[in-house]
């Protein structure tokens, strides 16, 4: 690697592929009935055939390949019409059969792409190769020895190879981002990264700008959220640019991030090259992915999320940026849309969802989903604001409630007596006690200290709990100084 | 194809297997001899013939996703030479998984 160590003042870019792993929501295993439950007793969820029993024999789940396909499609790539399944040996006691059932030359989806949006600048993000495989089952290491649950062994995951096409930290989040998106909204998947449904391994090397051959790479392993896997790479390139400008080489091996010290560990590398010997399985024949079952499946795929967020910006005069926050969960984006179509200004929900409900529900930790507020709520919340009868300031009092209890905004203010006041006759009272109270506030607004304005329209604000409107407040006030 | 001691000896290693000296003789021979029976098949031309994966033409069949409950637990955890709880128990791996 010398064409990279010649100068120590190049300067170096970061190139990044992602291999990204997810548990399919299939109720059953790939290749046999037992349940893909999570949390379930250890190995409650095994049979012959997940044990790899002498004589059992894998029986593919049509739904996993249909979730598998629909992904793919999602993620724009073509369905292979032949495709098998090949076995990938290695010895390791998460793996009973002591081979990995994957897909090895013939993946059932090739050449699709992602497009992702980094500081305003777009770009595609090509995705290599989309194949099933199973799960290996989890190990527990301990003074006795090791304790092995094979309830994940043999639950359906696809695997989703991007090409290299990543240059930081930061674009790899956001492909992650894109990805899951994808994923959630086509149903596929839970994408519960905390539950390991979604596991990200990262192939980072670096090299001097300018360089179109590829460093040596690392692959990182041990990555569990989206800000790990950013936080891992901005390291490790960091790491291989130093090691490069001290003159020495980078090592190709796997390293894991941890997260705390947020630093890459090299793990034991292995003296040989693993030689994993696939070949096809000859339990399970070759199969054909029928166009008409393409087109099928092609045909349930919803509205994707750049789709949706294109349709907000043009339907509902979003933002870019508004719209991409809006649209990145489905969840979120369904609750915008119920909103907005039980009525009130698209641009002021948005402002309310992104602003207030997220705000609480983020500090909370919790999702859009979690919260008994109905979306009509958040509609008439917004209309009630535009009408006049509320404040926007008594809004946001009022949302906490609204998002704990799941009550309507108007039986709140109602109840609570928030609502504004806008009778001039009930207004005229209470400023002329204001005005009476304040004089040096009135003798300097009539020598033409405009601010006392304000400090007098806060009084009035004051005494009616802030339910006063404060445009009407303003108009009788400055009727009032001026009489 | 030479099969020589360091091809017989990185299989075994890949199927985790110790052999001594008079086995590695043995299976140096042993394996020339299916190697170098097996390679009989170069012969034959295959130019233009695609490749098969199955030598017989059988349709797949999959299953539909319902869940079937394995009924005894204890009869599954019972089949392997040690336990702890409901996990199956194996010498202690070292490594990362």
């Amino acid at each position: 690697m010398s064409h990279v160590t010649e100068s120590a003042e190049k300067t170096y870019e970061t190139v990044v592929g992602l291999e990204v792993h997810v548990e399919l929501a299939t109720k059953t295993k790939l290749f046999c009935r037992c349940s893909t439950t999570f949390g379930d007793e250890p190995n409650a969820n095994t049979c012959p055939i997940c044990l790899a029993h002498p004589g059992t024999l894998p029986q593919l789940n049509e739904e996993a390949v249909a979730y598998a396909i629909k992904a793919a499609l999602a993620l724009g790539c073509e369905i292979s019409e032949r495709t098998k399944f090949d076995r990938k040996s290695y010895f390791y006691p998460d793996l009973p059969k002591a081979y990995q059932l994957s897909q090895y030359d013939q993946p059932l989806g090739q050449n699709g792409k992602i497009e992702i949006e980094v500081d305003g600048v777009k770009k595609t993000v090509r995705i290599e190769r989309v194949h099933l495989e199973e799960d290996a089952g989890k190990l527990l290491h301990t003074v006795g020895g090791t304790l092995v649950d094979l309830n994940r062994g043999g639950v359906p995951l696809i695997e989703i190879v991007s090409a290299p096409d990543l240059r930081s930290g930061k674009e790899a989040r956001a492909y992650l981002e894109k990805l899951k998106a994808i994923l959630s909204y086509t149903g596929v998947s839970d994408v519960r990264m905390e539950e390991g449904s979604l596991r990200c391994d990262a192939n980072v090397s670096v090299r001097p700008v300018g360089e179109t051959r590829f460093g040596t790479k690392t692959e990182i392993k041990n990555m569990n959220t989206f800000s790990g896997v950013e936080k891992a790479i901005e390291y490790e390139a960091a790491r291989q640019v130093e090691v490069l400008k001290q003159g020495g080489w980078v090592r190709q091996e796997t390293r894991r991030f941890d997260d705390a010290r947020r630093v890459t560990i090299a793990m034991r590398s292995k003296e040989r090259a693993q030689d994993y010997r696939y070949f096809p399985d000859p339990d399970l024949v070759p199969f054909t992915v029928s166009r008409a079952w393409v087109e099928e499946i092609k045909s349930s795929i919803p509205e994707l999320p750049d789709e949706r967020r294109a349709r907000y910006m043009a339907q509902y005069g979003l933002s870019a940026y508004d719209a991409g926050v809006l649209t990145l969960e489905r969840t979120l984006a369904d609750f915008y849309e119920s909103a907005v179509q039980a009525g009130g200004d698209p641009k002021a929900i948005a402002n309310w969802l992104m602003v207030e409900v997220l705000g609480h529900l983020n500090k909370e930790n919790k999702a859009i989903t979690e919260t008994p507020m109905r979306p009509e709520h958040l509609s008439e919340l917004v209309k009630l604001i535009e009408e006049g009868v509320i404040s926007g300031k008594i809004g946001k009092s009022v949302l906490p409630e609204m998002l704990e209890s799941g009550e309507a905004p108007r039986t709140i203010i109602e109840r609570k007596g928030l609502i504004q006041i806008q009778d001039t006759s009930a207004l005229e009272p209470i400023i002329a006690k204001v005005i009476e109270n304040n004089p040096q506030s009135v003798a300097d607004y009539r020598a033409g200290k405009d601010r006392a304005l304000g400090f007098l329209v806060g009084q009035v604000m004051k005494e009616t709990k802030g339910k006063a409107n404060p445009q009407r407040v303003n108009e009788l006030l400055l009727k009032a100084l001026r009489s | 194809m030479q099969v020589t001691r360091d091809t017989v000896k990185e299989i075994a290693d890949y199927a985790m297997l110790t052999l001594n000296e008079q086995e590695l003789e043995h299976m140096v021979r042993d394996m020339q001899e299916i190697v170098s029976f097996v390679e009989k098949l170069n012969e034959v031309p295959t130019d233009g013939v695609e490749p098969m994966i199955h030598p017989v033409k059988l349709m797949i069949v999959m299953h539909d996703d319902t869940v079937q409950r394995t009924e005894d637990l204890d009869a599954v955890l019972g089949q392997a030479p040690d336990r702890s709880g409901s996990y199956f128990q194996v010498p202690q791996v070292l490594g990362e998984s």
